[in-house]
């Protein structure tokens, strides 16, 4: 018998598993530890213009995150710098570093700041499995602290490979505000993950794309680059 | 003294074209006085009704440091519990009261797909409509929103848990369960900003007191202009509960506005109320509320006083010139007069009394002029369009007893101070040299 439920857990498939260590396999791949990796950015405008953006990250932890643009040429230098439950961001045309807010919008797109320096939601939401479909799950994630971006989250997750494949943001009313989709998944050394990231605005009908150029992990990230006063050095 | 009385009056009567051109001075002077005095009361009454019936309520009760916080972050300065402090309001003088809540947030048009900041007002319609009636004569287009027709819920937590489409694929309704009639009303500014028309899909977005971002289907029902010129340009109203249950509260408002009786005393009202309401909250006053205009009626009174003064020196310039003529005139009737044994005394009561008769004679003829331009002013109107007003606005101009009988006070004493030089030299006249002058 107790041979019969060895078995049964060995054949356990990863979408029964439980739920939080699902989307914690999935915050590891999309943000690991001592990792860098560099970001390109393009936000459609509903006036059909773009404003494309590249931007290089460091992170050493899921507490500590610290991105620098690379393009345009007029935001070369920007920085922003992710630590604990401050965010910053240092505007190289002044020479300061202004205190900013996880729900503001990251680059003037649709992904706030949140989606892109954040990315440990199971500290701030409690997951359960809302739905087992024949090919993908769905998680829900409801905010379990106050500073959590989103009231709710929604996640589609392949049961094959463990990716993601969809993420709704939702007010807590249940108003779908924004839907996240994932795509072209590639290897980057080591890592297996989405390289291709839709964020569509729901009520603006706005969207912004974000592509992974490169990706490093693990990688030599100094401590040093995390600390406020060394923004713009 | 009655014949006194009499010699004086006739006295006015026999200098018929100088007591004419006195009297007309007068008249002239008292008509601009109150005639000014009528507009400004017009216009600081229209004022007054647009602040204390439009806009603001007669008082409103806030959390001490609403002005420095609402602006900044409002469910700081939230009143906690509503139902208590109605409570303690329950003042004989009380006539309605309305609860607002105010937060900012962004406004965003589904046609147009243009997002603007905006600061959002939660109303009760009803009970606004009972604080402020004109704000319903404030709506341009469309009608006041209608609070009783507000949908509760806006969910969809209930939408169709399907396998996730491909990338790119159509994105969803917002909110598709929640069409429901949910109401805003904008300023006329907005509204020509997004171009929109009254029944188009609006979708408000605000932070909640916890800082999570929330948003609210509505349409467009009606467009509200104050006609004021300091009026705020972005500026949207909502139902209170809505607006509430979106912002994640159960219980509080930022403001209670109140209408009292119109005959109460505002600051009396204050006082009491004050003495009332928990030490933690503050009653204002629509004068406080609106401190520019009460700036601006400040200013107007002032310059109104200023012209009073030089009206009033113009006046009894142009008596004294007339005054001094009559007494220089009838120099040999005063030597008559005391040569009859009237006293120096008496002389100069004479031309005072005659001097008062024609300040009399022309404050009321001013006054009765004045009533009647007021009054047809009063009943019709007149309409004008202050700088930086998309509507004109009507003022209805009008004065009081109490002013009239000041007026009427004043042009007698102008009258008396013109005469006073005039006479005195009359009373100091010796009789034998006033009765040789030609």
């Amino acid at each position: 018998m107790k041979y019969f439920f060895l078995l049964l857990s060995f054949c356990t498939p990863l979408w029964a598993a439980d739920a939080t260590a699902v989307v914690k396999k999935i915050e590891g791949f999309l943000a690991p530890t001592k990792s860098k990796f560099t970001y390109a950015f393009i936000n459609h405008r509903t006036d059909g213009t773009t404003m494309d953006y590249e931007v290089s990250f460091q992170m050493k932890d899921s507490n500590h995150s610290h991105g620098y643009f690379v393009k345009p040429e007029r935001e070369k230098g920007r920085e922003v710098l992710r630590l604990e439950d401050d965010l910053w961001t240092y505007m190289p045309s002044v020479g300061k570093a202004v205190h900013i807010a996880d729900k503001d919008s990251f680059a003037g797109g649709d992904f706030s700041n949140a989606d892109i320096l954040r990315v440990d939601w199971t500290s701030k939401y409690s997951v359960t499995l809302l739905k087992d479909l024949t090919n993908q799950a769905i998680y829900e994630l409801k905010a379990k602290s106050k500073d959590a971006a989103y009231a709710k989250m929604r996640l589609w997750v392949d049961k094959k490979s463990g990716m993601p494949v969809q993420q709704k943001f939702y007010d807590s009313q249940g108003t779908l505000l924004k839907r996240l989709s994932y795509g072209e998944v590639k290897k980057f050394g080591k890592v297996e993950r989405p390289s291709f990231l839709l964020m569509e605005n729901v009520i603006t009908r706005q969207k912004s794309e974000l592509r992974v150029l490169a990706m490093e992990s693990p990688a030599d990230v100094k401590d040093s680059r995390f600390r406020v006063d060394n923004l713009g050095k | 003294m009655k014949d006194f009385l009499k010699v004086a009056i006739r006295n006015v009567g026999r200098n018929r074209r100088r007591s004419f051109i006195t009297i007309v001075t007068i008249f002239l002077g008292v008509l601009v006085v109150s005639g000014i005095r009528g507009l400004l009361n017009g216009f600081q009454g229209e004022i007054r009704s647009s602040l204390t019936r439009k806009i603001h309520g007669d008082l409103q009760v806030h959390k001490k440091g609403y002005q420095d916080a609402i602006d900044n972050d409002p469910y700081k300065i939230l009143i906690p519990d509503l139902t208590a402090l109605e409570k303690q309001i329950q003042i004989p003088e009380l006539v309605a009261s309305a609860p607002r809540l105010r937060v900012f947030g962004l406004l965003n048009h589904q046609k147009s797909q243009l997002t603007t900041p905006v600061m959002i007002v939660g109303i009760d319609s009803k009970r606004e409509l009972e604080v402020c009636p004109r704000l319903e004569q404030a709506v341009q287009q469309g009608a006041v929103l209608d609070s009783s027709k507000e949908v509760r819920s806006q969910t969809v937590e209930d939408e169709e848990l399907e396998e996730a489409p491909p990338i790119g694929s159509a994105l969803p309704d917002v909110a598709p369960k929640a069409q429901g009639q949910n109401g805003i009303m904008v300023t006329p500014s907005m509204m020509r900003g997004m171009g929109a028309e009254i029944g188009d899909e609006l979708v408000v977005l605000i932070q909640d007191k916890n800082n999570m971002q929330q948003a609210v289907v509505v349409h467009l029902v009606g467009v509200v202009d104050y006609a004021m010129p300091t009026a705020a340009s972005k500026i949207a109203w909502m139902d209170f509960n809505t607006l509430r249950t979106a912002a994640g509260l159960k219980e509080g408002a930022t403001e209670l506005a109140l209408r009292i009786k119109e005959d109460a005393d505002v600051n009396k009202v204050r006082e009491r109320l004050t003495e009332a309401v928990d030490p933690t909250l503050v009653v204002e006053t629509w004068e406080e509320l609106g401190g520019f205009f009460k700036d601006v009626m400040g200013l107007q009174n002032l310059v109104f006083s200023a012209i009073l003064a030089i009206v009033f020196t113009i006046v009894i310039s142009g008596i004294v010139n007339t005054s001094l003529m009559t007494v220089m005139e009838r120099t040999r009737e005063i030597g008559t007069l005391m040569a009859l044994g009237y006293r120096r005394r008496q002389i100069m009561s004479l031309f005072l009394i005659e001097f008062a008769a024609i300040g009399v004679a022309g404050g009321l003829a001013g006054l009765a002029a004045a009533s009647v331009v007021l009054g047809v002013l009063g009943k019709h109107g007149i309409v004008f369009a202050l700088p930086g007003q998309s509507t004109p606005t009507i003022i209805y101009p009008y004065t009081t007893v109490f002013f009239l009988v000041s007026v009427l006070g004043l042009a007698v004493l102008a009258a008396l101070l013109a005469g006073i030089v005039p006479a005195y030299r009359a009373s100091r006249l010796r009789p034998v040299e006033a009765l040789r002058a030609n």
